[in-house]
């Protein structure tokens, strides 16, 4: 019900919000309406009424959208109270936003007449900031923390055997995507475009790491290369890694794709080249790693088996 | 794809790391373009000499699972080797097992022969 309420109904009222003052005194307005005014409340900028409609609508279509999608069922709690926060916020504020413009309007004659009350520039934001804490604090409670009392997963490794897990993932479309740029690159600096040929060089040499991990696991801790040469490489020690598991990973969930985060600064990192199977390894001082790869459960049992035999190690 | 071995045991390493691997490809986990990681690299995670890794991907090379390129690393290139890699499994332990209640190959022969 909640997430309905969240997903569905509340960015519903948004979108209706910002689309309804410009339906019902579209006839009232002028043409063009302003759009931007000073400190004082004096118009200094205007725009079509079509635009204004556009944009208004827009975002906060856009935003009952990232609602939507945020509140879908099986998400991380964190990351939906994030989500609906961020939606919540861009939604109300172009709803608020679009009120405030048409009142500002309504029957101007030319859009310099069309004042603004000097609070809604405060009332506004104001509105938009409590809507985004209710909403957030409502969408904490959605999914419950998973409990970690769930016993870790494990490969069944015997006291005397030595195990290596190698895998990780791919995405095609990214190193499709940086090769196809390189190319172009080429082509651009042949052509005597050097700029382009920079520009399209960077993309490339962004996405090609991005097109494939791969992923290790031994009795050193957890490697990740990325891009074909496995470079660069992060390296987390065993002695470092507390326990891990399977996680089925959604990328807008944790920032997009690529590198997000940085375990020094956020505790918080993600290795993300494709959504679906994905490593979370759990990491001394409450830090979390996150990695796509394939056949990731293997790779959390057998992590789970080694920092289990390194801590009856170290207690023996 | 996992690969676990066992010192204590007496079934040499690299047949270990073999088998290890054929039963990998067998299950699907290693597929056909696959890279086996480099000797070296498995060497260390394996904490065993390098030798022992080259001895084990040569002799997965020599039943066409593999494919061993200079500067290229190992690839598995068998391509319905799923079930070619099972048999190759299943022989080897059969013939392990045979071994140990002495039964010799031209008698082992003999029985896979009145099986079929």
């Amino acid at each position: 019900m909640k997430r309905t309420v969240l997903g569905l109904i509340v960015p519903f009222v948004w979108l209706v919000a910002a689309v309804a003052p410009f339906a019902i005194a579209w006839h009232h307005l002028p043409e063009p309406i302003a759009s931007h005014w000073t400190l004082f409340g004096e118009p200094n900028g205007a725009m079509h009424r079509t635009s204004a409609v556009a944009l208004h609508v827009g975002f906060a279509l856009l935003a009952a959208i990232g609602a939507y999608v945020v509140t879908r069922p099986g998400d991380h709690p964190r990351g939906v109270a994030t989500g609906v926060g961020v939606a919540t916020f861009v939604g109300s504020l172009f709803a608020a936003i679009a009120i405030a413009v048409v009142i500002a309007n309504y029957d101007a004659e030319t859009w310099q007449d069309a004042h603004q009350h000097v609070l809604a520039l405060l009332v506004a934001p104001g509105f938009a900031c409590v809507a985004t804490v209710i909403a957030s604090r409502a969408a904490r409670s959605l999914d419950p923390a998973p409990p970690r009392i769930a016993p870790l997963s494990s490969v069944g490794l015997g006291a005397t055997e030595r195990a290596t897990w190698v895998g990780g993932a791919r995405n095609r479309g990214f190193g499709a995507g940086g090769i196809a740029a390189l190319a172009l690159a080429a082509v651009a600096y042949a052509l005597g475009n050097t700029p382009t040929a920079i520009t399209l060089a960077l993309a490339g040499i962004l996405l090609v790491p991005f097109a494939e991990l791969q992923v290790r696991v031994d009795d050193r801790g957890l490697a990740i290369g990325f891009g074909p040469a496995a470079w660069p490489r992060v390296h987390v020690a065993l002695a470092d890694i507390r326990s891990a598991r399977r996680l089925d990973i959604s990328p807008m969930k944790h920032g997009g794709w690529g590198y997000r985060g940085s375990l020094t600064v956020f505790g918080k990192a993600a290795a993300i080249v494709r959504g679906g199977d994905g490593l979370e390894v759990e990491l001394d001082g409450n830090r979390t790693l996150i990695v796509s790869t394939d056949d990731a459960a293997t790779a959390a049992g057998l992590l789970n088996d080694l920092v289990r035999r390194r801590e009856q190690h170290r207690i023996t | 794809m996992l690969l676990r071995i066992d010192p204590s045991t007496d079934e040499p390493l690299h047949q270990q790391i073999a088998a290890q691997v054929r039963r990998a490809i067998a299950d699907g986990k290693a597929r056909r373009g696959d890279q086996l990681p480099p000797a070296r690299e498995l060497a260390a995670s394996l904490d065993v000499n390098m030798h022992t890794v080259l001895r084990a991907y040569t002799t997965l090379r020599d039943e066409g699972l593999v494919e061993m390129r200079r500067g290229r690393g190992v690839t598995v290139v068998a391509n319905d080797s799923a079930p070619r890699a099972r048999v190759v499994e299943l022989a080897r332990e059969l013939l392990a097992e045979a071994r140990r209640h002495s039964l010799d190959l031209r008698e082992l022969k003999k029985l896979l022969e009145s099986l079929s």
